[in-house]
């Protein structure tokens, strides 16, 4: 059990500022996922955490104790790697026990430890195999049981999901999830993949150009995304942007498009937004909230929009459908069979209490 | 590589190769098998029928000797000194080669500034050639004006002439230092290249676990270059066991016979006396020798399977 | 590459023009050449030592004979510790490709019973050469002959003497020291326990500055040096009847322990020294004495240093201070010394021999000898007695007086089969004990390996070579 604060951390690669004072507290048990795209830090910060990088200033501490000067042996950590970092002359028996050998356990305790991390992970019958006699997911087993079999305070996964296919993915995602419910130990997760973010953390942690864009659970990210970056980084298929103007519309606010549609804002947003009418805004919406226009009222909020539908991606269980709206391509989420064909108009209603208005000087939320 | 599949499934897609008609690779190499067989395996013929007559300086008698050269070479203390020179010069040049190879390439495998200018002065002393190599020594070890003895005056605080190559007592570590300066770079070239290509994760990984840097060479990186050490390992022996230009430059075999090896006795047999037959016999057995070390070698190292 | 063009030029313009007009009496120079215009346009191809030896062919006698000839000369240089390899394999081969053959007198009964050379008495007559071959000082005429026929004209006067030091041996207090110290007047050695205390004198009195002598101890070459030592203590290679190898005896073990023991007179280091370390210590006067071949003779005079292919060589501190004399024992080594002989494979014989005879005549080969750069010393009666050679330096007519001597005292080395073994095997006895092997044991070992070689090659064979070369009368002191 562990928690670990991070403190003004400043990393460079020769001239590169890969991490640009970040402070981050974790709490113990905490899953925290570091999210975000290539070159954004996260690996990083893992890797500095764990000791394999050195930092250029700020501090890391694990329960309290600074571990900047610690060898990576010394931190009580655990890791596992993207491409899981298997011994390939060793077999699974032995890649499990080489931490405990190395920290001269007794043959006896390795003998008991490992049976037990093979039994955790259902590999105990592979225990005699080489890495390379392994599937990828089996692979991928065996690299979680050597971060395991340690009991370290603290667990570092470097993408570790981003070598196996979709559907081995998607299995080992909820096995990480149900040991981390099991073990109960902090646990640091670096990914890309915003799908893994959302279904794994009790925390995300969104970096991007090596700062913190924004962080907390991961439905407060979604939902109250503080920037144009957030908003459009979780969730998919990403969020639609449209480029609009703040306008007045009767008793509320407006947005209006180029081609002079108005959809009209709901009251608390045009309250705060009141500062800015007449100024370029961008206007967000994700999928989920372009839905078919229910026959009668709308509800307190929505717009509703006849659209002519571009193009239509069926997944089964729903439709993505593109239209147009003043020029740019907007998704709709539709049901499976809402539209048949590309070229038929369609009544769309959109939530204009989820959407968000972003500055787009700044890009963030207003 | 997302798409892990079982092994036999992938190997029994390249069942018969890339070209399914199996002459056609046959086809492919028969030139390559051509030239290797009229410039290596013609001359080896020759040089056994050759190994059992017997041509001479006096004559060149081409007659059947029987083993006539082989009895004289069994009862050549000369050769078997020689043979012997060799294999010492072996066996303490390439563990030195090798140990100070593989420190040079441990340093230079992390990145660090200027490293591409040191490796790349580092190897130089490869891309000389040794008969060159053996020539520059020469000059460094000699007594007057070369520097070897001038540095060991400054440290002794005194003129020092150490006949460096005309003292048995210290013409072999003269020739140990040519040698191991001239081909310690490919040993750091090679296990340099074996040390990148070892999984930068799986070193990380046992460092994270806790084990010593010993441990982490010895369990992780060793296996990890074995087929390249052993390849390096098996490719300088061989050169050294054959080794003529250095100690030609230097010595000449020379105090005496103190520095001959094998192929400075062949040579000196063959070119100098014309001893032609029993030169043969000698260049046979050695063939002989160092063919069975080879197929022993290459068997422990699980390559010619 | 470069300067040889340059020097060349000049020195066959000089030439031509010292040549003159026609000589009436027709020499064996002009009746070459006479005789070799008919092959105008044809190509010689000429094995040579390579280094400053090839100078000779390349610059002066090539371009010269093609002028006079139109024949043209192709010189091929190769290294001379591979030359007897090189003559050897491309015989056995039969490539021809060269006509022209050098060698070294202890290579002749090889070449000669493996027909590589070609026997040249009817051309001798044919040509008109006898008068001039009589010429050639006996001790190196007899060189090429072999078994009752000429196979090669000797063409080099190799020979080691004894340079000494005029300024010191003429010293009022090295005099009067000398003499205190060990009875006698201080003279140009004429015993090797002489010269052990002459160099142990100067060594004494001069050292670091200045060495009482040095010797060639080179392997391939320091076997020249035991050869005359032992012979001059009255050593025999061999017991005539049985061809027992008689080098490890009470005078071989003496001579080698001699050799080792006057190391301590010599500068430190010199048991590796070859000829270059000796002749720049001599030149820039750091040794009292030296033993040597001919050229340093012209060299410490400063005859001729200044061209080019000279540059190497450290300027002469020494000039006008050098005397010249026997070595110990009086019979000096006729050590290496090139003959010239016509390829048994050549596809044109008439014109390599008459090329031979052309540089080998008394015109020609005097104009040779005097050459600053190309290694040919004096080896004819009339280069002894040349007043053109004489007139070269102050000293030459004392240098000349010396080689003449030399020559007539001269021994030949050991030359019967398969002597570069048996030389070989000597070498590698003399290294191996100044490498620290007891003399005894080292000779003891070399004496063995002669007799396995004379086992080898055949008893009667190697008997009858060895009594061939021991007829001679250059091969014992006389």
């Amino acid at each position: 059990m562990a928690h670990i604060r991070i403190s003004s951390l400043h990393k460079y690669y020769d001239s590169v500022h890969a991490v640009r004072g970040i402070d981050l507290d974790i709490r113990d048990g905490e899953f925290t996922v570091l999210v975000g795209p290539s070159g954004c830090g996260k690996s990083t910060m893992l890797r500095a955490i764990a000791g394999l990088e050195n930092i250029d200033s700020g501090t890391i501490e694990i329960d309290d104790e600074v571990v900047n000067n610690l060898a990576p042996g010394d931190r009580d950590v655990a890791m596992v790697f993207q491409n899981y970092a298997l011994y390939p002359y060793m077999n699974v028996f032995d890649n499990i026990a080489f931490g405990l050998r190395a920290r001269k356990f007794p043959a006896r305790e390795i003998t008991a430890r490992v049976q037990a991390a093979a039994e955790t992970l259902d590999i105990v019958e592979l225990l005699k195999r080489l890495p390379r006699q392994l599937s990828g997911g089996q692979r991928q087993r065996v690299a979680i049981g050597r971060a395991i079999v340690r009991d370290a305070r603290l667990f570092l996964f470097d993408e570790p999901l981003s070598n196996l296919d979709a559907q081995l993915r998607e299995g080992m995602r909820v096995e990480i999830k149900q040991l981390h419910q099991r073990l109960g130990k902090t646990m640091i997760y670096v990914t890309h993949d915003q799908i893994e973010a959302m279904t794994l953390a009790d925390r995300i942690v969104l970096l991007k150009d090596g700062s913190i864009e924004q962080e907390g659970a991961p439905l407060d990210l979604f939902e109250r995304p503080v920037s144009r970056f957030v908003a459009g980084f979780l969730g998919s298929p990403s969020m639609n942007f449209l480029p609009a103007k703040l306008v007045e519309n009767g008793t509320y606010l407006g947005l209006r498009f180029a081609d002079d549609v108005t959809l009209a804002l709901p009251a608390a947003a045009s309250q705060r937004l009141a500062s800015r009418v007449g100024q370029d805004v961008t206007f967000g919406v994700r999928t989920e909230h372009i839905t078919p226009a229910r026959d009668g009222e709308l509800d307190d909020g929505f717009v509703d929009l006849l659209v002519t539908i571009d193009l239509t991606q069926p997944t089964g269980s729903r439709t993505y459908a593109s239209f147009k709206l003043a020029g740019v391509a907007v998704q709709a989420e539709l049901r499976a069979h809402d539209v048949e064909q590309p070229g038929e108009q369609i009544k769309l209603q959109i939530d204009m209490n989820r959407a968000i208005v972003i500055d787009p000087s700044t890009e963030l939320v207003i | 590589m997302s798409v892990p599949r079982a092994t036999a499934a992938v190997s029994e897609q390249w069942v018969g190769g890339p070209f399914g008609d199996s002459r056609f690779k046959y086809f492919l190499i028969a030139p390559a098998l051509f030239i290797m067989l009229s410039i290596a395996l013609f001359p080896l013929i020759n040089l056994l029928v050759v190994s059992f007559q017997g041509i001479s300086i006096i004559a060149e008698n081409k007659s059947f000797h029987g083993i006539l050269n082989y009895q004289r070479l069994a009862g050549d203390s000369r050769m078997w000194k020689s043979l012997l020179h060799t294999v010492g010069l072996l066996l303490v040049a390439l563990p030195i080669e090798l140990i100070f190879g593989m420190a040079m390439a441990l340093l230079f495998v992390d990145k660090m500034r200027g490293r591409q200018i040191f490796v790349a002065l580092l190897v130089l002393p490869m891309v000389i050639a040794p008969i060159v190599a053996g020539a520059t020594w020469r000059l460094m070890f000699d007594n007057q004006f070369g520097p070897i003895n001038q540095i060991i005056g400054w440290f002794a605080g005194r003129d020092v002439t150490i006949v460096w190559l005309a003292d048995s007592s210290f013409v072999w570590p003269a020739i140990l230092a040519t040698e191991v300066w001239h081909s310690t770079p490919f040993m750091f070239i090679i296990l340099l290249a074996g040390l990148a290509g070892v999984d930068r994760s799986q070193i990380e990984s046992a460092q994270i676990d806790g084990a010593s840097a010993a441990r982490i060479f010895f369990k992780i990186i060793l296996p990890a270059i074995r087929p390249v050490l052993a390849v390096a390992i098996l490719i300088r022996a061989l050169d050294l066991f054959r080794i003529f230009d250095i100690i030609w430059a230097l010595t000449r075999g020379g105090p005496g016979t103190v520095t001959e090896t094998i192929s400075t006795f062949t040579f000196v047999k063959a070119f100098e006396q014309f001893d032609t037959s029993f030169a043969a016999a000698v260049a046979i057995t050695v063939v002989l020798i160092l063919t069975a070390v080879t197929i022993y070698a290459l068997r422990r190292i699980e390559i010619a399977r | 590459m470069k300067f040889r063009l340059g020097l060349g030029s000049v020195v066959v313009t000089l030439l031509l023009s010292a040549a003159g007009p026609p000589a009436l009496a027709q020499n064996a120079a002009d009746t070459a050449v006479e005789a070799a215009k008919k092959f105008s346009g044809t190509t010689l191809n000429l094995l040579w030592q390579a280094g400053l030896q090839a100078n000779d062919p390349l610059v002066f006698s090539g371009p010269l004979f093609e002028e006079l000839t139109g024949v043209k000369i192709n010189v091929v240089e190769v290294p001379l510790t591979e030359m007897f390899s090189k003559i050897l394999i491309e015989h056995r081969a039969r490539t021809g490709s060269f006509d022209v053959m050098p060698a070294t007198p202890a290579w002749l009964p090889d070449l000669i019973e493996a027909g590589a050379l070609e026997p040249l008495d009817d051309f001798v007559d044919q040509f008109g050469y006898r008068e001039e071959f009589a010429d050639i000082a006996p001790v190196y005429r007899v060189m090429g002959e072999y078994k009752g026929q000429i196979y090669a004209f000797q063409d080099d006067g190799d020979v080691l003497i004894n340079y000494y030091r005029k300024d010191l041996f003429a010293d009022e207090s090295n005099k009067s020291e000398f003499k205190a110290k060990f009875g006698y007047d201080l003279a140009p050695p004429t015993t090797w326990e002489q010269f052990s205390q002459i160099s142990q004198f100067f060594t004494e009195k001069f050292a670091p500055d200045l060495y009482g002598s040095a010797r060639i101890n080179a392997p391939g070459l320091v076997h020249y040096v035991f050869q005359e030592r032992f012979r001059n203590d009255g050593g025999k290679f061999f017991d005539a009847d049985a061809m027992k190898a008689q080098i490890n005896d009470d005078v071989g073990v003496a001579t080698l322990q001699a050799m080792i023991d006057e190391h301590r007179f010599m500068p430190p280091g010199v048991e590796a020294w070859g000829p270059i370390e000796v002749l720049s210590a001599w030149m820039a006067g750091d040794l009292a004495m030296m033993g040597w071949w001919p050229p340093p003779g012209r060299w410490s005079a400063g005859y001729g240093t200044e061209v080019e292919a000279l540059a190497w060589l450290p300027k002469s501190t020494v000039a006008g201070k050098v005397g010249y004399a026997l070595p110990p024992g009086g019979a000096p080594e006729l050590a290496a010394g090139f003959v010239l002989g016509v390829s048994s494979s050549s596809k044109n014989k008439e014109l390599a021999y008459l090329f031979i005879q052309w540089m080998n005549s008394k015109d020609i080969s005097l104009q040779r000898t005097m050459l600053p750069f190309a290694l040919r010393d004096p080896f004819r009666t009339s280069h002894f007695r040349s007043d053109e050679y004489k007139a070269l330096w102050p000293a030459a007519p004392e240098y000349l007086e010396t080689l003449e001597a030399a020559a007539n005292a001269g021994l030949a080395d050991l030359s019967i089969r398969s002597t570069a073994a048996y030389e070989d095997a000597l070498t590698r006895a003399i290294s191996a004990a100044f490498g620290g092997t007891g003399v005894k044991e080292a000779l003891d070992t070399a004496a063995g390996e002669w007799d396995a070689l004379t086992k080898q090659i055949g008893l009667e064979t190697q008997k009858s070579s060895y009594l061939e070369w021991a007829s001679k009368s250059n091969a014992y002191p006389r």
